[in-house]
């Protein structure tokens, strides 16, 4: 049985062939799983790699209900022996979802390799790729491609695929693709929908709600400039706007996003060291590992294979050769690098490199806290860096119409629903309480979804009710976790309260591997009472914001 | 036990030396003859069935649980279409006992035996295309599976 999709394979990069792609589709017993997938004539090295990509497209055909049974796939395409290399992967993968879903899907031909986790990565030779499409695709098919790959198609090819009626178009991750292909893809959030007192990062972009027009202004500001600093007070969310709202929109938004590589540089990562020396190549080693993330737009080159030292061309040159057009490194709680007690040299080497990259095209978002500003002025080429126009004040925002957004928009993308006027009295009795309320109110929201009615997903007055409303959450939640230790654990909370009491925040290493303290600690994290500092180990912990 | 003499464990040391340079010829044909024998009749127990008519998807494991067999329907194949694709893979931990083996298997009915397989064990599986035309499997009271090696039939 054909499937409409034909794998493209190229002898070198500059000949291109398109190979047809059957496939044949059988299911067994109830439950989830590929049993098997076979091509005749194939090698080992061809079978692996579709029994990869098929995984992957199965994964999501199996949460989305189009697949209920185990199955078995066989696919058959000619001279597959010749095919050598993991390019054809995103072929196999959809002529599995063509097999598998009952509707009609526009002719393909496809090349990418599928990442564990849905991420489509590059491959060579798509010139050559697309004019083997071209002879095979008709009116109104598609060529499937990397995102990474997109600034490799020339003007010429782009309008000839125009003139042939073919559609171009580049995906960063199948399932994203597949919901551009038609199919139904759930967006329901399956994790928790609050953050409680925990930063949002990159991954919960699909519940951040209630800062699009920071979002926007932050685009516009970025277009103009190379290098931003988003500043506000501490717990406004400046984070949460960059990473769960600004990156998914460059990302995802925008024609340039398609070949958009960003890093993440928290300046609390690197560990101070007595040497200049050590720490300078502990500062080497966090940038080097910035790029290199499993979230869309990270890079998958290792880290001594990204920034060899702090030469910033070099390491524009080396993200640049792993496929990126356009560069951008987020600078999360820059105030870190004042206070965390790093030398000097630290400092002032990483505000070097971060203004030479710049200077390189490379597009600098900074956070800091509005305490920390004044830190700046002892780094006058970091503080032009950022300029005046590039600073971005982010105000805590408590108005009704944001906290209509944070209340309702991660229950809607969670399909939770609220008891009759509950969401209205979360928002009245919020937007009175000034510009810390924030925290607090995501932490009540974490606690009633915790304690929702699973079978309706109904959030319930009688629990706000119980843990006291907005007022009384943080003492229930605390109440609860400490209910819930052994009597050893519970001699060690007065020690906790009274380091969070004086010096703000307790360090793990200061005591013994068997001490309570440690399970405590553990206890209150869990429920997000407590958030790991500094370190990458999370050998310090402090209160969380609001708590 | 009493020591042995010189004389004695230099006998033993020139016959284990004799032995394993050229092993005695029995032996040789001895150890051969295990190695070709074909693996004990394996009996298949139903671990699950996936609908209400028998053969659309089925999954059985041999009592010794070193071989799964699976049934499996085309998704799109009409309802009548009498095919089906038979899976049989082998406990990873002994592929190798079963690699290249010849594999027959017969469903056992009153009319006697009908061959539905046969084909060879390669990495660790088979898959096969059956033809259930004309077949009952209410009828099927077994099924059979007959290993040779390959180069043997």
């Amino acid at each position: 049985m054909s499937s409409g999709v034909w794998i493209l394979v190229t002898s070198g990069v500059e000949h291109g062939e398109a190979a047809p792609l059957d496939v044949m589709l059988s299911e067994g017993v109830h439950g989830a799983g590929v049993r098997h997938v076979d091509i005749p004539g194939g090698g080992a090295e061809l079978v692996r790699s579709a029994a990869h990509a098929c995984g992957e497209a199965a994964r999501i055909l199996y949460r989305e209900r189009y697949l209920d049974r185990q199955i078995l796939i066989r696919f058959a395409v000619p001279e597959a022996s010749s095919i050598h290399g993991r390019s054809a992967e995103l072929a196999f993968a959809l002529a599995l979802v063509g097999a598998a879903v009952d509707m009609p899907l526009p002719a393909i031909a496809a090349t990418g390799l599928v990442e564990a986790g849905g991420a489509i990565r590059g491959v060579d030779g798509v010139e050559a790729k697309v004019e083997a499409a071209l002879k095979v695709l008709p009116r109104g098919g598609r060529f499937i491609y990397p995102s990474a790959n997109d600034a490799a198609l020339s003007p010429d090819l782009r309008r000839r695929a125009a003139e042939a009626g073919v559609a171009l178009t580049p995906s960063h991750r199948l399932e994203d693709l597949l919901g551009s292909l038609g199919l139904a893809i759930a967006t329901t959030w399956l994790d928790e929908p609050y953050r409680g007192l925990e930063p949002f990062e990159f991954g919960h972009a699909s519940i951040f709600f209630g800062r699009e027009a920071e979002v926007d202004e932050l685009r516009a500001l970025l277009a103009r400039r190379t290098a931003i600093l988003v500043r506000g007070p501490s717990g406004a969310g400046k984070s949460s706007l960059v990473l769960a709202g600004l990156l998914p929109a460059l990302l995802r938004r925008s024609s340039q996003g398609q070949s958009l590589r960003w890093g993440l540089l928290r300046p609390r990562d690197i560990r101070p060291d007595r040497s200049p020396e050590t720490e300078l190549q502990h500062l080497r080693a966090t940038l080097a590992a910035s790029s290199r993330h499993g979230d869309e737009g990270g890079l998958d080159a290792p880290p001594d294979e990204i920034l060899p030292d702090l030469d910033a061309s070099v390491f524009v040159e080396r993200i640049g050769a792993a496929g990126a057009s356009e560069i951008l490194l987020v600078v999360d709680q820059l105030e870190d690098l004042f206070e965390s007690g790093l030398h000097a040299e630290t400092i002032r080497a990483l505000g070097d490199f971060l203004v030479r990259a710049s200077a390189r095209g490379v597009r600098i978002v900074a956070t800091m806290t509005n305490a920390a500003l004044r830190n700046l002025d002892e780094q006058p080429a970091l503080s032009d860096l950022f300029g005046v126009e590039g600073v971005f004040a982010l105000e805590p925002r408590y108005d009704a119409k944001f906290l209509q957004a944070v209340v309702a928009g991660p229950a809607a993308a969670a399909n939770l629903h609220f008891e009759k006027g509950l969401d209205a009295e979360l928002i009245a009795a919020a937007s009175h309480g000034g510009p810390d309320v924030l925290p607090l109110l995501e932490l009540l929201l974490t606690e009633l979804f915790e304690r929702r009615d699973q079978e309706t997903r109904e959030l319930r007055w009688s629990d706000y009710r119980t843990v006291g409303g907005l007022d009384g959450v943080v003492s229930a939640r605390a109440e609860t976790v400490f209910a819930a230790l052994a009597a050893p654990q519970r001699t060690a909370v007065p020690q906790i309260i009274w380091k969070l009491a004086t010096i703000g925040a307790v360090g793990a290493q200061d005591y013994a591997a068997q001490d309570p303290i440690h399970a405590a600690l553990s206890a209150f994290q869990t429920r997000r009472l407590l958030v790991r500092d500094a370190s990458a180990q999370g050998a310090r912990r402090k209160a969380a914001r609001g708590a | 036990m009493t020591k042995p003499t010189r004389l004695q464990a230099l006998r033993a040391a020139l016959a284990r030396l004799r032995d394993e340079e050229q092993p005695p010829e029995h032996l040789v044909q001895a150890a051969i003859a295990l190695h070709r024998q074909k693996p004990a009749a394996e009996v298949f127990r139903l671990r699950a069935a996936a609908s209400e008519s028998l053969w659309d998807g089925l999954a059985l494991k041999s009592q010794s649980g070193l071989l799964d067999l699976d049934v499996f329907r085309a998704r799109k194949s009409a309802e009548t279409t009498p095919r089906r694709q038979f899976l049989l893979r082998v406990h990873p931990d002994h592929r190798a006992a079963f690699e290249g083996l010849a594999t027959r298997i017969f469903a056992r009915t009153d009319q006697g035996d009908r061959l539905l397989v046969d084909s060879i064990i390669r990495d660790g599986a088979l898959m096969a295309d059956v033809d259930l035309t004309g077949f009952d499997p209410a009828h099927c009271s077994a099924i059979v599976f007959v290993f040779e090696p390959a180069d043997s039939k």
